[in-house]
């Protein structure tokens, strides 16, 4: 995805609140930490635009975000069972 | 799809204080965030089908990137760094000032170094501004507003500027004066008004062409003329121009009327 196509994106999820202009810095770091990679790609629309892409290792450090959220998400939901 | 000149000035102004707020982070590079800016601004513009971008499209995209500042602040360990922003180089863009003006006391004292110290205190300046802290203060924004307008124009441009506009007339004025003498017909020495009319309209034609010349040349390559200005080179070529046509071309319509009074 490029940038601006990714702020979209991520402003159409509901009551997700995300400034669009903070993608860019997040973006920067994440290609410094080596989790992100960006490569310049034509556009039919206009100039080259930047493309960011997962590295194997933002593939690796996403499976264990998720393995934590969904752990999390269990944790809360059974807290929210037995709670009732 | 291009932007209006309002518009290109909106876009600068957010970038200039985009890199004021990334300064000194180091987690962050810089260059890529603002190229990602310009990038987004651009496919926003596509996206809406835009040809010629007005100031109020780009400011609508712009409102959506949110303030530059808050962008800085952007999670992480780099927050309280980036609140911090810049390094405090406050203190040297006000040694930079008193360089300049310590250049103007020597100029006034006659001193064939003046410009040494000027023209090293306005770079001083340009290296210090775009890397400082957001001014504090209404000490430290009268600093800047001096730096961003008053120091360009009137350090460099009320020194250097005359010597530009009339060197040619000075140049001239000299080979003319023995040639003029003879074409109206008066003996070496003798200054009758018609001699000051034709020398008023020979200075008035040639300076009325250097200044129409100074003026095109600044209009059309005055953003790399006045790089040395830093924050007040967009200013200087638009209004640089616009003056010195205006003026030329008076004095041409001087030169030419007093030409046929003689």
């Amino acid at each position: 995805m490029y940038g601006y196509e990714l702020a979209k994106t991520l402003q159409e999820i509901p009551s997700l609140v995300v400034v669009e202009g903070t993608i860019y810095p997040i973006m920067s770091r994440l290609q410094n930490e080596g989790l992100v990679t960006a490569s310049l790609e034509e556009s039919p629309e206009g100039p080259a635009r930047k493309y960011y892409r997962l590295s194997s290792d933002g593939e690796a450090v996403l499976e264990r975000i998720n393995e934590v959220w969904d752990g999390m998400t269990r944790g809360v939901n059974l807290l929210r069972t037995r709670s009732k | 799809m291009r932007l209006t000149p309002k518009a290109q000035e909106h876009m600068e102004e957010y970038v200039a204080r985009l890199r004021v707020a990334l300064h000194g982070r180091d987690d962050v590079d810089a260059a890529d965030v603002e190229s990602g800016i310009r990038e987004h601004v651009e496919a926003g513009l596509s996206a809406r089908s835009i040809d010629v971008a007005t100031a109020e499209d780009v400011s609508d995209l712009l409102a959506g990137l949110g303030a530059p500042e808050a962008m800085a602040l952007e999670g992480g360990t780099a927050t309280a760094d980036a609140e911090r922003g810049g390094h405090d180089s406050w203190g040297g863009a006000a040694a930079a000032l008193g360089l300049v003006v310590f250049g103007l006391a020597l100029f006034v004292l006659n001193s064939p170094v003046w410009w040494v110290a000027s023209a090293t205190g306005v770079l001083l300046a340009r290296a210090f501004l775009p890397t400082s802290r957001p001014p504090r203060g209404p000490g430290e924004r009268v600093l800047l507003w001096v730096w961003q307008l008053a120091v360009a124009v009137g350090a460099v441009g009320a020194l250097l500027g005359p010597a530009a506009l009339v060197w040619a007339s000075a140049q001239i004025g000299g080979v003319l004066e023995g040639p003029l003498e003879a074409f109206i017909d008066v003996g070496a020495g003798e200054r009758p008004p018609r001699y000051w009319a034709a020398m008023a309209a020979a200075a008035g034609t040639v300076t009325g062409l250097w200044w129409l010349v100074l003026g095109l040349v600044l209009g059309r390559y005055g953003g790399g003329a006045c790089g040395l200005l830093g924050p007040a080179r967009r200013m200087i070529p638009e209004w640089a121009a616009r003056a010195l046509v205006v003026v030329g071309g008076l004095l041409l319509a001087a030169a030419i009327v007093g030409g046929w009074l003689i």
